[in-house]
């Protein structure tokens, strides 16, 4: 259940923001305890570590790890976390099993009473009661007794102490009921006595044990277990773990949803089918390209703007796995999910979806990507509290901060990471050899004409987080990312646009030169064919990040400082050094379902587009999550450059970067950089309805590129105001059904106009997720 | 909370970390003055300076071993000087065509090179990037033809060649200080770089002004190259040889001038009456379309308005008013001649030009059809539609090259990039306007104001027609154009 949980919250991202990497930043947020409560429905507040809004899944299981952390629960961690004797163990495990001991007495006793109630008042019978009563109270069930055995040497030894209390299920079994259901006066038979069948769906019946005695049945089955027909609050709807599970319910307990394990006793099976269905009406200013798609408009240069988009995942997951369910850190892990997607954009202008303007003004487009294919394996445990060390090889979603400032992507890698200090300290040490992405879904290109379809590009990424710095509840993270990226060849997207190298400034040298035997004597004027100029980027990041609370003030920053090479900057015509900076900062206070937000955003830009330095700030594979991120206008719009082939600002990203493509372009730090100011607010409207408002002011941080490569002089500074309303409903209170709907508006400033149009953009989706 | 107080410390050591480290930000920048001369000062190429240019291509090219041929030009087209090295290869015409083409793309806002030109003309923008439309001046190497009506001035010198411009590296532009004055161009060096190289060293002491060369113009995006051939340097010395013609200093600084309508414009061909059109009407044709000039935002210039040749023509292609603003490149003086008869060949169903698109795109012989340039250009490029390669040809590809061997049809060849349209009145075609020296959009605008009170009936334009699949265009304006003047 888990792997739905990341999923359907990878899907509801890709709505909002793209399909995202799976919300696991560490191993660490391996941890059960955030994805039950996501996907059980518990009506999760507004957690204070998240980020700006719910759609950061990156953030989630970093959230509920604080929490755990300074709760009163980890406090009692931290206080043994030394190393128990082997005396203290033993000392431990009796406790444990005293107490399980008198836990299933009194249990078993209230049962043989109220059965005997039942028999009485049904048969008009005492003396079977009476005598099953006296020996329930004379003999504590063995059955029991052998499972909370089981149960205290599987369960986890580093949190002894806290485990042995009372969980709070087994206190709610304990409570006084006035009323049953249930079946009564059923002939017991000692074989399958206390063998009631699992409440899930668990494939296949408990085993019959190999043994039995009066007072003794062994439990060879520990998943299995059974559970009584119980029902709290009669004539209302059941509740977990009451709930009988169908193989068709994701919800309850499925042995399809790894609950029990397929292939006893450990190897266990989970299987997802998420639908993603996204529907965008928006308004992008689009030129006209060669030919116009109205013939009642084509002489202005911008054309329609009205855009429709329509976007269909079908996600296809398995994941297999020998483990213990959620309750340690998996052995290995195999999983592979594929991705069935079909989409559609009405554009107005025929050259918007393709080069060719015989195709129309519309698209329609399919595609079936790999977005994770890998095998997890568990090398080690460094320490009694599961701190370990893990590796995933092949195609795996990654996001290397807290919030998709520089890396995020569900590509082929391979990666190192684990934890240490009792979950304290995390980290990842990562290599990605990206492949190449389908233009039109996003979606991961595994093989073209037969050959491995690389992107040519190198990402080494090592990020390391601890928890509690300074403050308990905040998580600092120091990174370090690389990225080759090495273009060697013409690389047309789908649509066959040119997008590496990027098609703008001077791609093209030695125009006027031919080789002798390209002339053709007989031609007046030969054409004299230039040859692209491929580049080379290299770029170093250095990041410090932080996430998480200082007392009632939630924190979100980071800061990048990035350094390297390009080759040749096509826009500085030249050899540039990189040396680019971003600064992110969020504020924000919650009050009971509000939580007020400020943040700060700043990427910087290149005052000098043609010098040697590249000043602009660009990323490897970004997806911000950050001042309203894909509910705003200016993040989840992809803007075209109009008059080049550049791209202002790429869909779900907040850098004016002017590159192609953030998927299938080159990095380019010649750029204007981006100042935002925000201002917003998230509301728990009801445990189903959530509201994201955010209101953002844009201005570019520098113009220069933009002068340069537009041959305008005087484009102002201001972008505009962006503001918008996200709405997130979940009608089951359940993340398995999802309803997402936004709408947001930029309203250009001078900076803007001078460049594209005066008219107020809108930006506004309607995002349905349906989990199994 | 003890740790309230340390967030925004945090917060701003953060933020000014950033700061100190981008260096110099947020001071606008923008909004950098225009300082190009804008009353169209000619430069002057003496005898003697023109006499040092040709000693130093020469001294440089004979250290390099090579005998080429130097041709010098003055703006106006005027061949100032040919000299033939000692056993030199290359041919005087070609020599001059590419002296004369830097110096017909030069004007005191864009120094371009033949290099340049080379970027432009060709049928991929940027050459030899595939799946990319024509370049912005598709076949500007068609104007100023030897047997043009229009630019005559070196024609006896290009005497056969095909072309009228070179697309070849091997002429650069001569600059008088900060203007415009002419050309130097190479032939017969063995390779373009080398020829590139020897220009390069004749223009040493002749440099246009870094800010204005074609390397810092970035036209649709890309930069435009200047030269690649590294920069030379040359002490002249005496080097055997002779000179075919020269040297003389600059021979003209330009037509006549005149204030039309507070716009102070050189006027090659003063307004006349036609057939349909008074003098009195082509003046105002000219007027609004000069004013739209000087409120555009120029493409190719580095900054201010754009600089833009204006011809007016009568139905059978005579021409009944040119005028340029100042600083137009001379190039589009003849190109402008050249877009007007163009539209009005095309559009006029009586010339075998309109008989014929009328045929290809299935409009009946005779109806009215107003084409423009941009229309004639869509469907001349090696793509239809155009960008798309593999597809099939354009219908009209290669009309161009075949009229320009005769300077079909109405005495200068054809032009097949926007900036021509024809006048209409009362549904009537009147002549044809064409406008070139700046961006082919630009350009088009300009024409386009022109023809105010003049304009082609929607409904007969070819913006109302599809062809293959594709409508076609026929007017388009430039992004934001009157912003950043």
């Amino acid at each position: 259940m888990r792997g739905t949980s990341a999923l359907a919250l990878a899907i509801v991202l890709f709505a909002t923001h793209g399909f995202a990497a799976e919300p696991e930043p560490a191993a660490s947020a391996r941890s059960p305890a955030p994805s039950s409560r996501l996907l059980r429905g518990a009506p999760a507040k507004i957690s204070p570590a998240a980020s700006s809004s719910w759609t950061h899944v990156a953030t989630q299981p970093f959230t509920a790890t604080w929490q755990a952390l300074t709760s009163g629960v980890s406090a009692a961690r931290r206080a043994v976390r030394r190393e128990p004797t082997q005396a203290e163990k033993r000392a431990l495990f009796l406790k444990r099993l005293a107490w399980a001991n008198r836990i299933v007495a009194e249990r078993r006793a209230r049962e043989a009473k109220r059965e005997a109630e039942r028999t009485v008042e049904s048969q008009r019978g005492g003396e079977a009661a009476v005598a099953i009563a006296a020996e329930a109270g004379d003999h504590p069930g063995p059955g029991l007794d052998d499972a909370a055995v089981v149960a205290a040497q599987n369960g986890d030894d580093a949190g002894g102490a806290v485990r042995a209390e009372p969980d709070p299920g087994a206190d709610a079994a304990l409570d006084p009921e006035p009323e049953l259901a249930g079946a009564a006066g059923v002939e017991v038979d000692p074989r399958t006595r206390g063998q009631e069948p699992p409440s899930g769906f668990a494939g296949r019946p408990q085993r019959i044990p190999s043994e039995t005695r009066d007072d003794f049945i062994p439990i060879e089955d520990r998943w299995r277990i059974g559970m009584p027909q119980w029902d709290r609050y009669p004539k209302r709807p059941g509740e977990y773990p009451y709930q009988r599970g169908h193989w068709w319910d994701p919800y309850n307990q499925n042995l399809l949803k790894g609950d029990y394990p397929i292939l006893p006793p450990d190897k266990f099976l989970v299987f997802s089918l998420i639908s993603d269905t996204l529907f965008e009406p928006r308004r992008i200013p689009t030129p006209i390209g060669v030919s116009a798609a109205d013939r009642g408009r084509t002489q202005e240069f911008f054309g329609q703007s009205d855009q429709l988009l329509f976007n269909q995942n079908l996600v296809l997951s398995v994941e297999f796995f020998q483990g213990n369910t959620a309750f340690k850190p998996r052995d290995w892990e195999f999983r592979f999910t594929p991705v069935l997607n079909v989409n559609y954009l009405d554009a107005g202008e025929a050259n918007a979806v393709n080069i060719n303007s015989a195709e129309g003004a519309t698209r329609t487009d399919g595609h079936v990507g790999v977005q994770e294919l890998f095998f997890e394996y568990h090398v080690r445990d460094l320490s009694p509290w599961y701190d370990f060390v893990s590796t995933r090889t092949g195609i795996q979603g990654f996001t290397s901060d807290f919030r998709g400032f520089i890396f995020s992507d569900n590509n082929l890698g391979f990666r190192v990471f684990g934890n240490w200090e009792s979950n304290r300290q995390q980290y990842n040490l990562a290599y990605f050899r990206p492949l190449e992405k389908d233009t039109n879904s996003g979606l991961n290109r595994l093989f073209v004409n037969d050959a491995f379809d690389s992107r040519e590009e190198d990402v080494v990424v090592a990020n390391w987080f601890r928890q509690d710095t300074f403050w308990y509840g905040y998580t600092t993270q120091f990174s370090f990312h690389w990225n080759g990226d090495h273009a060697d060849h013409l690389h047309y997207d789908n649509n066959r646009f040119i997008t590496r190298p990027e098609a703008i400034g001077d791609i093209v040298r030695g125009v006027g030169i031919l080789s002798p035997d390209e002339i053709d004597q007989n031609d007046p004027n030969p054409p004299v064919r230039g040859t692209p100029v491929f580049h080379d980027v290299d770029a170093f990041y250095l990041g410090w990040a932080g996430e998480g609370h200082i007392g009632r003030l939630n924190v979100s920053h980071a800061f990048y400082e990035v350094l390297g090479r390009d080759q040749h900057n096509p826009i500085a015509g030249r050899k540039t050094e990189i040396n680019a900076q971003l600064a992110a900062l969020e504020l924000s206070v919650d009050r009971d379902w509000l939580r007020a937000r400020a943040s700060f955003f700043w990427a910087s830009g290149d005052p000098d587009p043609t010098d040697d330095t590249a000043r602009g700030f660009d990323t490897i594979l970004d997806n911000m999550n950050f001042a309203g991120a894909g509910f705003s206008y200016w993040n989840r719009q992809g803007i075209p450059l109009a008059t080049t082939r550049a791209t202002l600002v790429n869909r779900f990203s907040l850098l004016p970067s002017l590159r192609s493509s953030k998927i299938e372009g080159q990095p380019n730090f010649v750029n204007p950089g981006l100042f935002l100011y925000n201002i917003g607010a998230d509301l728990e409207l009801t445990p189903r309805l959530r509201a994201i408002l955010n209101l953002n002011y844009l201005q570019f941080a520098e113009t220069k590129p933009l002068v340069v490569l537009l041959q305008q002089q005087g484009i102002d500074r201001d972008i505009g105001f962006d503001y918008s309303i996200g709405l997130q409903y979940r009608p089951l209170l359940i993340d398995n059904v999802i309803v997402v709907a936004s709408a947001a508006a930029l309203t250009p400033m001078m900076g803007f106009r001078d460049v594209f149009v005066g008219e107020t953009l809108y930006s506004t989706f309607l995002a349905v997720t349906l989990a199994y | 909370m003890r740790g309230s107080r340390f967030i925004p410390v945090v917060g701003v050591v953060s933020v000014a970390v950033a700061m100190a480290l981008s260096g110099p930000t947020g001071c606008g920048g923008s909004g950098e003055g225009c300082d190009i001369d804008t009353a169209g000062t000619v430069g002057i190429l003496t005898a003697g300076q023109v006499q040092q240019v040709v000693a130093q291509a020469a001294s440089f090219a004979a250290d390099r071993g090579r005998a080429v041929t130097i041709a010098v030009a003055d703006r106006q087209g005027n061949p100032l000087a040919i000299f033939r090295m000692t056993g030199a290869g290359g041919d005087a015409g070609d020599a001059y065509l590419r002296a004369r083409t830097a110096a017909f793309f030069g004007t005191n806002g864009n120094a371009f090179t033949t290099r340049t030109a080379a970027f432009i003309l060709q049928d991929q923008y940027p050459p030899g990037v595939p799946n990319t439309t024509a370049g912005p001046l598709f076949g500007v190497e068609f104007s100023s033809l030897s047997c043009s009506d229009i630019q005559r001035r070196g024609a006896d010198l290009v005497g056969s060649s095909p072309v009228g411009l070179s697309g070849t590296p091997g002429g650069v532009p001569l600059y008088d200080g900060e203007f415009a004055a002419g050309g130097v161009g190479i032939s017969g060096g063995g390779d373009a770089l080398a020829e590139e190289q020897i220009a390069l060293a004749g223009e040493q002491g002749f440099e246009p002004p870094e800010a204005i060369r074609g390397d810092h113009i970035v036209l649709d995006g890309f930069r435009l190259p200047f030269t690649e051939a590294p920069k030379p340097d040359v002490t002249a010395r005496e080097v055997g040889g002779t000179y075919a013609l020269g040297p003389t200093g600059t021979a003209s600084t330009g037509f006549p001038r005149r204030d039309l309508g507070g716009i102070a414009v050189e006027q090659p061909f003063a307004p006349v009456n036609g057939s349909a059109l008074s003098a009195g009407e082509v003046q105002q044709i000219l007027f609004q379309a000069a004013s739209r000039g000087e409120g555009t935002r120029a493409a190719i210039r580095k900054c201010g308005p754009a600089k833009i040749n204006i011809a007016v023509v009568d139905l059978g292609g005579r021409v009944l008013g040119v005028v340029r603003t100042l600083d137009a490149p001379i190039f589009g003086f003849d190109v402008s001649v050249q877009k007007a008869r163009t539209a009005l060949a095309f559009s006029d169903p009586g010339n075998s030009l309109g008989s014929e698109i009328r045929g290809i795109l299935g409009v009946p012989a005779g109806a009215p059809l107003a084409v423009s340039t941009r229309a004639v250009g869509f469907l001349s490029q090696k793509d239809y539609p155009p960008a798309v390669d593999g597809t099939a040809p354009g219908p009209l590809r290669g009309r161009q090259q075949q009229l320009s061997r005769t300077c079909a049809p109405f005495g200068n060849g054809i032009t097949i990039f926007p900036g021509g349209l024809p006048l209409y009145r009362g549904g009537a075609l009147v002549g044809a306007i064409g406008i070139s020296g700046d961006g082919v959009d630009q350009d088009e605008i300009i024409a386009s104001e022109g023809t105010l009170g003049f304009e082609a009936p929607e409904g007969i334009r070819t913006d109302r027609i599809t062809f293959r699949g594709t409508q076609l265009p026929y007017f388009k304006e430039p992004r934001n154009p009157g912003r950043g003047t």
